[in-house]
């Protein structure tokens, strides 16, 4: 069977201020299926950056280069303007980390979901009346546990809890139906009980319309529970793709010492294990 | 060490104001590291800025190390009362004037209240929060948030002060970072004798730092208990229940 | 992030300007808006080095000559040569620009700061007295307050000042409100800082870039100004080759000897261009909000 996504060699670089050459990415590779992926690291280990590549929109100072770069048999690096067009949004989708970034602030939220669903239905060559697309924006708003879906819909973004902008957020990015979803650290400025009823969700519409999810965040055991399968970047690089379910069993020095530097409940008062950065972890070494 | 008792703080007038915290009541004894736990908005943050003198409006009493807070903030007792108690505050990005070197943010509070060997004493501190003089002549964005928080903590511990309330100190920073920064608080601590105030979304990093902590919700104090209790599982509310359950940290074997 | 371990905050300072000076190399508008500034400076300074007649001394003799090899770029009704006159002419507008920059900026940014930071009743004084010159068409105020003074370079530049400043303090007082809640402002009051302190070390440093830039392209408008007042007759007043009075003695022979006029025009047109490039680059590099600096 053709893997969902297949990347192979993907570097990403910044020309620094004096000259240099950062490398943000480096000769990264993943095939997924319809599975959930997670992908770990702290910050600046290039984890956005990859998500990034792959739909095509880094910052216009990145240099990207990949061996191969394909979505469902789709060669993105080939492909044009109208083909991006369609690939964004109708068969990839993002969700960002802050709602009030990615949604409009000048436009109720009802507009934003109807008009995605229009743009959608037009993609796909079929003309789809306002008053449809709004009675399908309060059904998938229903879905993403949000009770009273008409009251929402003629809110601004600004007049949303965190919590409830990140779901009408999954709310856009499921109207489309997308057959792959990025989720950038979609969970990370949510409070705790908030954030497990947001992952439910995700949860749920993922598997119910079987997708691909590439579930990207700093929380380590936060993926592990989420996701089945998980890539631990340091700067960078891949150092360890494991099963979720074996990640106590990691190999990998980085991803031992993230699991051990975290305190716990109960757990002893002691100094906390500091992670000792090894230069070979660059080299890609184990 | 510290005492607040029956604390009300409202932000704003009429019919916008708010009353973020309600009849809060806490002691921290001396050398102990006391938790706040709660979701955004609780109120947590609010009671660090009363303690210190950061907010307008609020009733109750509070009291550091014998000093009534009132006198502390605007009285004769203010200058004892800054050397007393300081602050760290949760955002290192934020905390840290962009445009002015990070020696300078340290050796400022120290110029202010008149000590003397303020260089010497800048590059000691350097030194024990793990970094080296050479780094006091840099700006903020030329160091990690890591770094960053270290001159922070460096800051407040400028004044000498007994005790340091903690606002978020690692939420901004990655796991590996924050080991780095909760060891070099609990070091600092055994070393001069602090009194902690921390507070946290984290259960996991409050119940590693301090022996007792308070659970606020919705402004108000819905739970204290000891980190045993904690441990245990003996918490009695719903809401630490919920709160429990969703910071877990096990990795599935 | 640079590694160099530095040593002083001389060190500091200078790395800063470096890597400024980096990020303004790679704006070439910028670069030719800061070598026409250069060149106005220089030629203020070189006036007398680089002319080729006597400013004043009239020549009837040569009056109304075409650019020539003699007089490149001409003589006027008096047999002046235009283009001695608008090097020397550069000298008041630096000083005109000078003055009312010195004046109007640190004014607006008291003002504005003072405002912003300590708010209530303070703040609603100060804005309302910015409104009311907000809200008086800069040009009349200027020419009332010639008009009482009486004209000259001096009174013009002032007149000028009055309406310049209350721009700075609306800039200063926004990004006063941006910053006075900052933890790095509450950290230093906890320790005991000063009202004063705080305003003059940790607030002025944050309002500079933003002033900068509005300075920049605020030089432009006051050459433009400075001019309109010369033209009408409120500015420098003859024989001060000033460059808008020297348009205005242009004007009657416009269609015949275009050069009397237009040469003192381009002048004016070429530097307020330059600070405005210069403006657009600061703009790009010193200002957060735009978001393509960093």
């Amino acid at each position: 069977m053709m893997p969902l996504l297949q990347i192979e060699g993907l570097n990403v670089a910044f020309t620094t201020e004096d000259g240099g050459e950062a490398r943000a990415v480096r000769d990264l590779s993943l095939t997924m299926g319809r599975e959930k992926l997670g992908i770990v690291g702290e910050s600046g280990s290039g984890k956005s950056l990859t998500a990034r590549a792959v739909l095509g929109i880094l910052p216009h100072l990145a240099r990207v280069s990949a061996d191969r770069m394909t979505f469902d048999g789709i060669d993105l690096q080939a492909a044009n303007r109208r083909q991006w067009r369609r690939l964004r949004g109708d068969r990839i989708g993002m969700i960002l980390q802050d709602p009030r970034h990615a949604l409009n602030p000048v436009q109720r939220i009802g507009d934003q979901i109807v008009e995605s669903i229009r743009l959608g239905a037009a993609n796909a060559g079929k003309r789809l009346s306002r008053r449809v697309a709004w009675a399908q924006a309060q059904d998938m708003l229903l879905s993403v546990d949000i009770r009273d879906p008409a009251r929402v819909m003629r809110l601004y973004p600004h007049e949303v809890s965190g919590g409830m902008g990140q779901r009408v957020m999954i709310a856009i990015a499921f109207v489309r139906q997308p057959d792959l979803l990025i989720a950038d650290e979609i969970t990370s400025a949510l409070d705790v009980t908030i954030q497990t009823r947001v992952l439910e969700l995700l949860d749920q519409m993922v598997s119910q319309r079987d997708m691909g999810l590439i579930f990207i965040s700093h929380d380590l055991p936060l993926v592990a529970r989420f996701c089945d399968r998980v890539l631990v970047m340091y700067a960078g690089r891949v150092v360890e793709e494991i099963a979720a379910s074996d990640l106590a069993d990691a190999k990998h020095p980085y991803t031992q010492g993230l699991l051990r530097c975290m305190p716990r409940i109960g757990g002893p008062q002691g100094p906390l294990p500091v992670l000792e950065r090894d230069d070979d972890w660059l080299a890609g070494a184990p | 060490m510290i005492a607040v008792d029956n604390l009300d703080v409202w932000y704003g007038k009429g019919a916008t104001q708010a009353h973020v915290v309600q009849g809060a009541t806490l002691t921290v004894a001396k050398g102990e590291s006391f938790g706040l736990v709660g979701e955004s908005g609780s109120g947590k943050s609010t009671i660090l800025r009363s303690i210190v003198g950061l907010v307008p409006r609020w009733s109750g009493t509070i009291g550091v190390a014998g000093i009534d807070a009132r006198d502390g903030h605007s009285g004769a007792q203010r200058p004892t009362f800054r050397r007393t108690v300081q602050m760290v505050f949760q955002d290192p990005y934020a905390s840290l004037h962009p445009k002015r070197l990070v020696g300078d943010a340290v050796s400022e509070p120290m110029q202010i209240n008149g000590m003397t060997d303020i260089a010497a004493r800048t590059d000691a501190l350097f030194a024990d929060i793990g970094l080296t003089p050479a780094h006091r002549f840099r700006y903020p964005h030329e160091l990690s948030g890591g770094q960053r928080q270290r001159i922070a903590i460096a800051r407040a511990l400028a004044l000498e002060p007994q005790v340091v309330l903690l606002d978020e100190p690692t939420s901004a920073l990655d796991v590996s970072i924050q080991a780095e920064i909760l060891n070099l608080l609990a070091r600092l601590q055994a070393e001069r004798g602090l009194t902690y105030l921390i507070v946290s979304h984290d259960l996991a990093v409050i119940s590693h730092m301090c022996s007792a902590l308070a659970v606020m919700a919705r402004g108000r104090i819905v739970e204290t208990m000891s980190r045993d209790a904690l441990a245990r599982g003996a918490a009695t509310i719903d809401y630490t229940r919920a709160l429990i359950a969703a910071s877990g940290r096990e990795v599935a074997r | 992030m640079t590694e160099t371990l530095r040593q002083s905050d001389m060190q500091a300072r200078l790395d800063a300007a470096r890597s400024f000076a980096r990020a303004f190399r790679r704006n070439p508008l910028g670069m030719v808006g800061l070598t026409i500034g250069c060149v106005l400076i220089l030629v203020a300074i070189l006036a007398p080095f680089l002319a080729t007649h006597d400013p004043y001394a009239p020549d009837f003799a040569a009056r109304l000559t075409a650019p020539g090899a003699d007089y490149w770029l001409g003589t006027d009704e008096l047999g002046r040569d235009i283009y001695t006159r608008i090097l020397y002419g550069s000298r008041i507008t630096i000083f005109i620009v000078a003055l009312v920059i010195f004046t109007s900026a640190p004014i607006g940014l008291l003002m504005g700061v003072v405002s912003g930071y300590f708010g209530g009743w303070i703040d609603a004084i100060l804005m309302r007295i910015t409104d009311v010159f907000l809200a008086v068409p800069k040009l009349l105020l200027a020419l009332a307050f010639v008009a009482v003074l009486g004209p000259g370079i001096v009174n013009a530049a002032l007149a000028i000042t009055l309406t310049a400043w209350p721009p700075y303090a609306r800039l200063a007082r926004a990004e006063t409100l941006t910053v006075r809640g900052a933890d790095y402002v509450a950290a230093v009051r906890l320790a005991g800082a000063s009202h004063w302190r705080i305003i003059s070390r940790h607030i002025f440093p944050i309002c500079y870039s933003s002033t900068l830039v509005r300075v920049t392209f605020d030089m432009a408008g006051i050459i433009l100004i400075a001019a309109g007042l010369g033209f009408i007759g409120l500015g420098a007043q003859p024989p001060l080759p000033e460059w808008g009075a020297m348009i205005a003695s242009g004007r009657r022979f416009i269609f015949e000897q275009w050069w009397v006029a237009a040469m003192p025009g381009a002048a004016i047109f070429i530097v307020s261009l330059g600070f405005n490039f210069l403006g657009d680059a600061l703009r790009d590099i010193l200002d957060p909000h735009t978001g393509s600096g960093r």
